[in-house]
């Protein structure tokens, strides 16, 4: 009997507030529509399963079964999932809807039936969960001149659109410009299934009909895509009918061929998804954008008779070969790993225009690099520079600043004859201390940092030593091509490195300001 | 033996909430070369206690010290003075295994040379020396319990904290960290230990701290606790169930 006190609700709670103030900062989320999409999907244990009508001896059994099992549940998985009071599958009725502002078609509180239905609402929720985090981003996107440059490069695109209708330049290769426009967004497939690492255990029993939950994923993924490459023949339409006004190849025809191709890859790479060896899935992969290619060259390039042939041979004989490499059912860790990775690009996205709380920070191996970071001096107050330094030719910064350098540096081959190269160096300087500045919030939860015999201002101190020599590396190889300028032009050329130099010097000291600020009002 | 404990944990009452502490008036000592267990049911205050002492929650009464000096005191001496193996690893994923080991080194101020020979030492006897140069995300959950455990035995402190490090481990592991962890011990260095495998601890541990909803309800060496509980010549986890389950229904008669 005292065994009944040991498991009493102080000490579930009490777990729970160990679990939810864990070590590891952000765990657990404690938010409540987090709460409720946990409850939705824990009804996904076998006794939350309603399998056809109670007369069945067996399903009776499970769903006696089940409120314990939820129970058991709650407590082992200690994430906070206080609401688990309806038995499992009850009290699904349409005439008891409640307004629809919560999401799912059911009362709160209550465990979504495993139906057809439910899981489809199951996903929506989680769509709409993660919107609901996405969305209040919008007007930071729209103040950081995102539209003001889209509706400028509308303008642009507008003018440079109706001068070359008006004027088609000679001899333009529009069958292939055709193919290359069209076939990229044809054969790109991707599905939002909002899956996460705990479906393995809740949804696993109810694989047989996680069907319902892909559909609208499936229909999400196709949809988007194929409105965009659709608009994107309709503008290049005109263009190609001026070029070759005596083709075969009809606009109508064009949609449909678009349509089913978008279809067929789709299903193409669903089903590579699904492929149990990875080796295999990345060949189709291949394989569906080659075909891509060569759908849309067979389109423009040969006679319509042969071309509808070709592309109907060509259809068939991929539906054969996609069935042949071994498949899972429900390709659980892939499509949590693919999930995942999506969520984050979004959220990296995001970060382009406001401050967003990253994630899980993108990994490269990069063993070129390796050697980097050797040489800091081994002493205490130096041991934060060796972590600062390794995650940075490791992570997504040194990719950015690399990029804008290499960019820079062809401008720079083009510009440096003029003041405007050393505007442009500038310029790109600039910006990659900018995007640097991004160091400060590389680890700032890490347990370790807190735990670690670390001096107080020896994050800060590594951070703008790393951002600094960055930012000097940069600046002098984007200069590289006033060299060839340095015996004609020696004021420009030194010039504009003095300046980049000096410019990377304010940049970090102007940092450092910030950064001892931004630590103040963080303690 | 207060005079020379290494920890020191007086009169702790704390939790999460400060009208709801988790833990009341925790009082007990770790001395220099002593192996002690805590022990208690999920939820008991263990991680919470381990969690005063590493310095991430500050006590609503009483004190934590560490060679008789608090966090607040000279908090540079009290982290170098403590390594901790957490109950789940925490890895940075843009490290490989041995990188972990070199940024923990640096950090504790282990000379290179030192580093160099302990770190071969430890990823051979933890079988992770092909593992050596993998990134973090490519390690099973026990090679990150490896990597968490490698990193506390570089640090080489006066004081270890052990949350529940055998969970994960392979028996090989269990059995080499028990093994290192008594080589530690006799060095000097003191170890407070959490752990449910109490078949295990039982022949490790010096003494032991048994906790419950957040009160110490018996502590001492294995003799002191039989005698406590009236159960002499019986095992550590038979006289925890009775102790606890008695501790529900009002203590031992």
């Amino acid at each position: 009997m005292s065994g009944r006190g040991l498991n009493s609700g102080g000490e579930d709670r009490r777990e729970r507030e160990e679990n939810q103030d864990s070590l590891s900062p952000g765990r657990v989320s404690n938010h409540p529509d987090d709460r409720n999409a946990t409850q939705a999907s824990e009804s996904g244990r076998p006794g939350g399963v309603q399998r056809g009508s109670s007369a069945d001896p067996k399903a009776q059994g499970g769903s006696s079964a089940s409120p314990s099992i939820a129970q058991k549940g709650a407590a082992s998985s200690g994430d906070g999932s206080e609401g688990i009071k309806a038995p499992m599958g009850a009290s699904f009725a349409a005439k008891q809807r409640p307004p629809a502002t919560d999401g799912l078609p059911w009362p709160p509180g209550t465990i979504a039936p495993m139906t057809a239905e439910g899981m489809a609402a199951l996903r929506g929720k989680r769509r709409s969960l993660f919107l609901s985090r996405i969305l209040p981003y919008t007007p930071y996107i729209i103040q950081s001149g995102l539209a003001v440059t889209t509706m400028l490069l509308l303008i642009l695109f507008a003018a440079w659109y109706t001068s070359i209708l008006q004027n088609v330049p000679e001899g333009l290769p529009m069958s292939w410009i055709m193919v290359a426009l069209l076939f990229p967004l044809t054969a790109w497939s991707s599905f939002r299934t909002y899956m996460k690492p705990a479906d393995t255990v809740f949804l696993l029993p109810v694989e047989t009909q996680m069907r319902a939950y892909f559909a609208p994923a499936w229909r999400a993924g196709v949809m988007g895509k194929l409105l965009v490459t659709a608009l994107v023949l309709l503008v290049a339409w005109p263009i190609y009918i001026r070029v070759q006004p005596d083709d075969h190849a009809n606009l109508w025809a064009s949609l449909l061929l678009v349509l089913i191709l978008k279809l067929l890859f789709a299903y193409g790479a669903w089903q590579e998804h699904r492929m149990v060896s990875a080796r295999a899935a990345a060949g189709f992969a291949l394989l569906r954008w080659l075909l891509g290619i060569g759908a849309f060259a067979a389109w423009f390039q040969l006679p319509v008779l042969t071309a509808a042939l070709t592309l109907l041979i060509g259809a068939v004989l991929y539906g054969l070969i996609l069935r042949f490499p071994p498949k899972h059912r429900v390709p659980w860790e892939r499509l949590i790993a693919v999930e995942r990775a999506q969520a984050g690009r979004a959220m990296r996205m995001l970060g382009w225009f406001v401050d967003v709380p990253t994630q899980d920070p993108r990994v490269y191996r990069r063993r070129w690099l390796s050697g980097v970071g050797r040489s800091i001096p081994w002493k205490p107050e130096e041991a934060y520079r060796f972590l600062l330094t390794r995650a940075f030719i490791r992570g997504d910064l040194l990719g950015m600043a690399v990029r804008l350098s290499v960019v820079g540096f062809i401008l720079m081959l083009l510009a440096r004859v003029s003041w405007l190269g050393g505007a442009l160096l500038l310029l790109f300087t600039f910006m990659i201390g900018v995007q640097l500045n991004g160091l400060r919030r590389q680890h700032m939860d890490s347990l370790w940092l807190s735990l670690y015999p670390l001096q107080e201002d020896s994050r800060r101190r590594a951070g703008l030593h790393v951002m600094l020599r960055v930012m000097l590396l940069s600046a002098v190889f984007m200069w590289l091509p006033f060299v060839l300028t340095l015996p004609s032009d020696p004021a420009l050329a030194l010039g504009s490195l003095t300046a980049a130099l000096v410019l990377a010097w304010l940049m970090r000291s102007s940092a450092e300001r910030k950064w001892r600020k931004l630590e103040g009002e963080d303690d | 033996m207060s005079e020379q404990a290494i920890l020191k944990v007086a009169a702790l009452t704390g939790g999460y909430s400060v009208n709801k502490p988790v833990l009341h008036d925790v009082d007990f000592e770790v001395g220099p070369g002593e192996m002690v267990g805590l022990i208690g049911l999920n939820g008991a205050g263990k991680s919470t206690t381990m969690k005063h002492i590493l310095g991430l929650m500050s006590p609503k009464e009483g004190e934590v010290r560490i060679s008789g000096a608090l966090l607040k005191d000279n908090p540079d001496r009290y982290r170098a003075s403590l390594a901790f193996v957490p109950e789940s690893p925490v890895l940075y994923e843009e490290l490989t295994v041995r990188e972990h080991m070199e940024f923990t080194a640096r950090a504790y101020g282990v000379d290179q040379a030192v580093f160099e020979e302990r770190a071969e030492r430890l990823l051979k006897l933890f079988y992770m020396k092909d593992k050596e140069h993998s990134l973090s995300t490519h390690l099973s959950k026990g090679m990150k319990q490896k990597v968490m455990i490698m990193c506390a035995f570089i640090a080489r402190p006066p004081l270890y904290v052990i949350d529940e490090p055998f969970l994960g481990l392979d028996p090989l592991g269990i059995r080499d960290l028990l093994d290192y962890m008594v080589e530690v011990n006799r060095e000097g260095a003191s170890i407070l230990l959490s752990s449910h495998i109490l078949s295990t601890i039982e022949n490790y541990c010096n003494r032991f701290v048994i906790l419950h909803k957040g009160r110490i309800i018996v502590q001492g060496t294995l003799e002191d606790i039989r005698t406590a509980s009236n159960m002499p010549g019986a095992p550590l986890e038979d006289i925890f169930d009775r102790l606890v389950r008695a501790e529900g229904a009002g203590g031992i008669q």
